[in-house]
């Protein structure tokens, strides 16, 4: 019972880890109309900031003690640099997404290459102490309170969204300009201010998903197994909604973490890679996706 | 001399011409200037002496998996991210079959070099032709994401079996032994003139310069007009007899075996090979050599391998950073050079026509006076 709820708890971690980066993806991919490639990059240049802050003494600068206020800083942190991703790079490419996507390779050099030169080049330590310490013993497993925060802090990330994209005028205008930008612009949204609000969501989602690796190490390719992981679940679930993406990345999450337990602890990746592969070749557009009706 | 000169100017100009006209002697006359250049780092003019050689290698084995990606981009129309996965198998494939297989009929091991690479090929076009059949089901971005599995799937089974394939360190192959161990040409012998590393770098670039022409020639013939019909539209295509199963499935055969390709050479140049640098970052990078490049240019993905992989390597060395130029580099090209880089061209003969016009309006001016 302890190692079932162990996995329980383990893959709600990483999944709700990797929901808030694929909602991010996603998010970009339906008002952008490209694939974010830097998704995990600049959760990375967050994470990075929360430790620059709470790390660097000596400096007079940026001493915080707080991992709350430090956390939240480097959240809006990360808001910005969507903002500023989007104004200075993305809307002055034009439609080519092709383009957009190697841009945003372009963006991933670029912060691998600033990561040592803004912060230095010595390592940071994980980001301690951790948000709420302590645990809880249930049915003779140990869980964290801070997984627990994790694990509800996305719940209440993704309903707040959610009531934000369906109920609010904003959400409108988001939505409309995910199902066709140029209809939407023709009919007065303000589709250049929906996507760079989008970019900011996704950088300030893709921040948190890096605070919460941030809490067991700082790299600079902290981030890569949640980014490939995202994708992933983006595909699985359907690019085409915003919420199939999401139970997409808990239920590979838990596939992962079943196999690992209960199979094997070498080739739970490539199993549940495979599976994958072989879902989408009888479902190409995923578990809630539609094929895209095609023009002749 | 002046008779001489005028003698002399139709000539030069019968010779742009005939290599105009003759894009494979260009791409000859390429393979020529990159293998003097590897021996310009002893010069002032190229820094870096040993590591420089090594930078334009790598450059050279993009350079031939970009060539692959291409084709399937550029000309189909397709797009692959599993091209890492595939330099992987080419890389590791080679080590493990010169190293460990063993020969039949003796009690030695390790195949010769011409018949491991020829098993790596047909193996990777098998590979390849399962996911040209799997593609043929999605489009776009669903089609980049599940070439991204194929490619993460390979990228865990190297991971994961650290007994086959080496752990972070790598597996060796040592000498590269050819014509039955006749000839045996090794990385780390001495450096010196006429040397091993030399030799190996020409086996790189005749490879590449085959590989250039086969491209020119597929992209020339009824294949490349069906490639490039089938990229503006299925339905058109269709429409027009081409085979659309054939042709996806062809263009993802010749891309992944190119890549198995620009693996074995990764090995033939490096004798070793790490299990884990086959990731992401590598598939990235050879669609951004070709995009930064040129799309649908040949020589054009030969001058993105070199604006990606050697130039900031080479030339902005002394910042210590190259990452950041390198990634300012692929953002700049793109915004300006949205069709690639081979373009610049167009814009440089422009300006020289503006320079000429100018210059021949202030004579007239002149002469008025």
């Amino acid at each position: 019972m302890s190692t079932f709820i162990d996995l329980v708890f383990n893959s709600l971690r990483f999944g709700s880890i990797v929901a808030l980066a694929t909602l991010g993806i996603v998010l970009i991919f339906r008002t952008s109309k490209t694939t974010n490639f830097a998704q995990g990059s600049i959760g990375t240049l967050g994470a990075y900031f929360a430790a620059w802050l709470m790390q660097t003494r000596g400096t007079g600068i940026g001493v915080i003690d707080s991992i709350w206020v430090a956390s939240l800083l480097a959240i809006v942190f990360g808001f910005i640099i969507g903002l500023l991703v989007d104004l200075v790079i993305i809307r002055r490419v034009g439609n080519n997404p092709l383009s957009k996507q190697i841009i945003t390779l372009g963006l991933i050099l670029f912060i691998v290459g600033l990561i040592p030169m803004v912060y230095g080049a010595q390592g940071y330590r994980s980001l301690t102490p951790s948000y709420f310490s302590g645990h809880l013993g249930l049915f003779g497993a140990t869980v964290s309170y801070n997984v627990i925060f994790f694990i509800s802090l996305t719940l209440v990330l993704m309903t707040a969204i959610f009531l934000f994209i369906q109920k609010t005028r904003w959400g409108l205008a988001t939505r409309v300009t995910a199902s066709d930008t140029q209809t939407a612009r023709l009919m007065g949204v303000p589709t250049n201010t929906v996507t760079m609000m989008s970019w900011a969501f996704a950088a300030a989602m893709g921040t948190i998903a890096g605070l919460m690796v941030g809490q067991s190490a700082i790299r600079v390719d902290m981030l890569v197994t949640i980014q490939v992981t995202a994708f992933f679940a983006a595909t699985f679930g359907g690019f085409q909604t915003f919420h199939g993406p999401i139970i997409a990345a808990v239920i590979i999450a838990f596939m992962r973490y079943a196999l690992y337990t209960y199979v094997s602890d070498t080739w739970d990746n490539t199993i549940v890679w495979v599976a994958i592969l072989v879902f989408l070749y009888f479902k190409p557009y995923g578990i809630f996706g539609k094929a895209p009706a095609e023009k002749v | 001399m002046a008779e001489d000169r005028q003698k002399k100017r139709p000539d030069i100009k019968q010779v742009t011409t005939f290599l105009k006209n003759h894009p494979p002697l260009q791409y000859i006359l390429l393979g020529v200037l990159l293998a003097v250049l590897f021996l310009a780092p002893y010069t002032p003019v190229i820094p870096g002496g040993l590591l420089s050689n090594s930078y334009l290698a790598m450059m050279v084995i993009y350079a031939i998996a970009a060539l692959g990606i291409n084709l399937l981009l550029g000309f189909s129309g397709l797009i692959s991210l599993a091209t890492a996965g595939f330099m992987g198998i080419g890389a590791l494939g080679l080590i493990i079959l010169m190293n460990d297989v063993p020969l039949p009929f003796t009690d030695r091991t390790g195949l010769p070099f011409i018949v491991a690479v020829i098993i790596i090929l047909v193996v990777s076009g098998v590979l390849g032709a399962i996911v040209g059949f799997i593609s043929l089901r999605v489009q776009g971005i669903y089609l980049a994401i599940t070439t991204l599995f194929v490619a993460q799937i390979f990228h865990t089974v190297f991971t994961s079996v650290p007994s086959v394939f080496g752990g972070t360190v790598g597996i060796r192959l040592g000498a590269l032994r050819l014509f039955g161990g006749s000839l045996e040409l090794s990385q780390s012998r001495p450096y010196q003139l006429g040397f091993d590393r030399y030799w190996l770098f020409i086996i790189l670039v005749v490879t590449l310069v085959a590989t250039m022409i086969i491209v020119h020639n597929i992209v020339k013939s009824r294949t490349g007009r069906a490639f490039m019909a089938m990229s503006r539209s299925h339905n058109a295509a269709k429409a027009m007899g081409i085979d659309i199963v054939k042709y996806r499935v062809m263009s993802f055969v010749i891309a992944t075996v190119f890549a198995a390709l620009a693996g074995i050479m990764f090995t033939v140049w490096n004798q070793s090979a790490a299990n884990n640098r086959w990731d992401l970052m590598i598939s990235l990078t050879i669609v951004a050599v070709v995009v930064v490049g040129g799309i649908k240019s040949i020589p054009g993905t030969v001058l993105g391998a070199f604006m990606i992989y050697a130039f900031p390597r080479i030339f902005l060395a002394f910042l210590a950073n190259y990452w950041i130029v390198g990634g300012l580099l692929i953002i700049f090209v793109i915004l300006f050079y949205p069709n690639g880089l081979v373009y610049i061209w167009i814009d440089i003969k422009k300006w020289l026509l503006k320079l000429r016009v100018k210059l021949a309006r202030k004579q007239v001016k002149s002469d008025e006076k």
